[in-house]
């Protein structure tokens, strides 16, 4: 099986777009356990709508869609459902319906949050049911990338990642990703 | 040169003052990294107060010079429970920010961006855990209370946005849209109320557990206001005139916002078919383009001034022309970046 050849350039351009929001789910994720934890309804609810739009932005650039790019949320989130609908309308309409939910009371917040969870990992087939997961999926794409990138001779700094005080000498940035799951999947 | 300050003052809360030794190592190892000499601050919703045990850590390091060896601005690092979030910054940039903050009025509000306010008040609140002398002047420049009322004004301008983008929406027919663009209104709102009364960290998504700290307020009833939706066509037409009142928003703000003035590229060429527009330049670009900003193409394709093609258009929808060019001033801000409009040349603009 094979895909499309398409240009370098806009391929490494795309995946950039997706590791970004990749990286958005996760720390949405960590916003969420943390919320959900400490039973932070606010933050909860305004992380699990987040986590709807990054989703269904990521998982419409994944099937090959352009969604605009912008800084205002909420424009974006209304553009991603709308791509979203020209191609899968059930999911679409599912997604508008998580999002213009009220928000639940404290004893339903983790029924309700987990229905968006369960929308993008299940019906959208992202990897958002776990925090870890959705670490090693940003971990993945981003070690992807920057190999392609290698390939055609980008500059590869290591100095967008900050090693722990108690990594080993000369581990990599991705070594050190899975380290600290492997030590936070014991805790 | 980089001493680090250790002990953290009594005021914190009890889950910063637990991580402190993780923050101290953390800013250890920059110090390390660091090419010579620079202030470093502790900063973000554990410095708040608001953040829980999952919340990152947020460190923003300041150099004199540029930071021309950095390939980057930000940088992270994966942690057991939570990640480190590191932001690199120059002092100059810092000065230039203060001025800006400090200088701001309604009318020059567009000149910033949300993420200047958000670093605005995060410096105010930073713990210095490695300061400069020669850096102090700068650093002390910025304020809490300087930083809360700034944003209370940013806040007032995101819901008069907001809730012009709503209303155009819903006389466009379209109620999803509608709703949610309202929705946004009311977290904008809620955080301008807050702002006001010193709850200015800028981040929305601690609108509940700022109100809930200030106020006393139930966090249930409290989200049940804020995050209300309504999608029938009458619900939102009320909300959004209880909460255009309620704002109040000074007819300065209004003006400023309305200084739109825009006309197509010469080369610009709208192609409308039954299933969708688009607007193409050239040979360069397309873009699918709907609702309202198609009307308003339409008009001025035809040779129509920028204020008469918006009136018309108002007129059509039963939306007061100066709404409609604030909910539209997205649109063609984007339209302009990608060369499909331009500034219009003419006299007939919005302010000529």
């Amino acid at each position: 099986m094979l895909d499309s050849p398409e240009a370098l350039s806009s391929w490494l351009k795309a995946r950039r777009r997706q590791n970004n929001l990749q990286l958005n789910l996760m720390s949405t994720m960590f916003d969420l356990e943390g919320a959900l934890d400490a039973g932070q309804l606010g933050l909860a609810w305004v992380s699990q709508e987040a986590l709807l739009t990054t989703g269904c932005t990521l998982h419409a650039l994944q099937r090959g869609l352009s969604v605009p790019e912008g800084s205002d949320e909420v424009e974006v989130t209304v553009a991603a459902l709308e791509v979203l609908a020209a191609v899968d309308a059930a999911a679409a309409d599912k997604a508008w319906q998580l999002w213009l939910r009220p928000a639940p009371g404290l004893g339903e917040l983790a029924a309700e949050v987990a229905r968006t969870v369960g929308f993008l990992s299940s019906e959208l087939g992202l990897p958002a049911a776990t925090r870890a997961q959705a670490i090693q999926a940003w971990a993945d794409g981003v070690d992807t990338m920057r190999r392609v990138a290698a390939v055609i001779g980008l500059a590869q700094s290591d100095d967008w990642y900050l090693p722990s005080g108690s990594s080993p000498e000369g581990q990599g940035w991705y070594e050190s990703v899975r380290a600290s799951l492997a030590k936070d999947e014991d805790a | 040169m980089n001493d680090i300050a250790v002990s953290l003052p009594p005021r914190y809360p009890p889950l910063l003052r637990t991580l402190w030794p993780q923050v101290l190592d953390e800013v250890t190892q920059l110090l390390k990294a660091a090419d010579g000499p620079i202030s470093c601050l502790a900063t973000g919703s554990l410095v708040e107060g608001l953040g829980n045990k999952s919340s990152d850590i947020d460190l923003y390091v300041i150099s004199s010079r540029p930071a021309h060896r950095r390939s980057q601005s930000t940088s992270i690092g994966m942690r057991e429970q939570r990640y480190v979030d590191c932001e690199y910054m120059t002092l100059d940039s810092l000065d230039a920010l203060a001025d800006r903050i400090a200088t701001i009025d309604w009318t020059n509000l567009a000149e910033l961006q949300y993420k200047d306010f958000d670093r605005y008040y995060r410096i105010s609140i930073g713990i210095h855990v490695v300061r400069q002398p020669s850096m102090a002047p700068v650093l002390d420049r910025f304020d809490k209370d300087v930083a809360c009322a700034a944003f209370s004004r940013w806040c007032t301008r995101r819901a008069v946005e907001r809730l012009a983008s709503s209303q155009a929406h819903l006389t466009s027919g379209h109620y999803r849209a509608a709703a949610i663009h309202l929705r946004n209104a009311q977290l904008w709102q809620a955080s301008k109320a807050l702002a006001e009364q010193g709850e200015g960290y800028p981040s929305s998504k601690w609108t509940v557990e700022k109100a809930v700290r200030r106020f006393g307020v139930d966090a249930e009833a409290f989200a049940g206001e804020v995050f209300a939706v309504t999608t029938d066509r009458s619900g939102l037409a009320d909300r959004i005139a209880q909460l255009t009142a309620e704002l109040a928003a000074p007819a300065e703000l209004l003006r400023a916002l309305d200084r739109g003035d825009w006309e197509l590229h010469p080369d610009a060429r709208l192609i409308q078919t039954e299933q969708a527009s688009y607007l193409t330049i050239g040979s360069r670009s397309i873009v699918r383009a709907g609702g309202p900003t198609v009307a308003i193409c339409a008009l001025l394709s035809g040779g129509r001034s920028w204020r008469s093609a918006t009136e018309a258009v108002g007129e059509q929808l039963g939306l007061p022309a100066e709404l409609l060019r604030i909910a539209m001033s997205t649109d063609f801000q984007r339209l302009h970046a990608a060369g499909f409009v331009r500034p219009s040349s003419s006299e007939d603009g919005a302010h000529a």
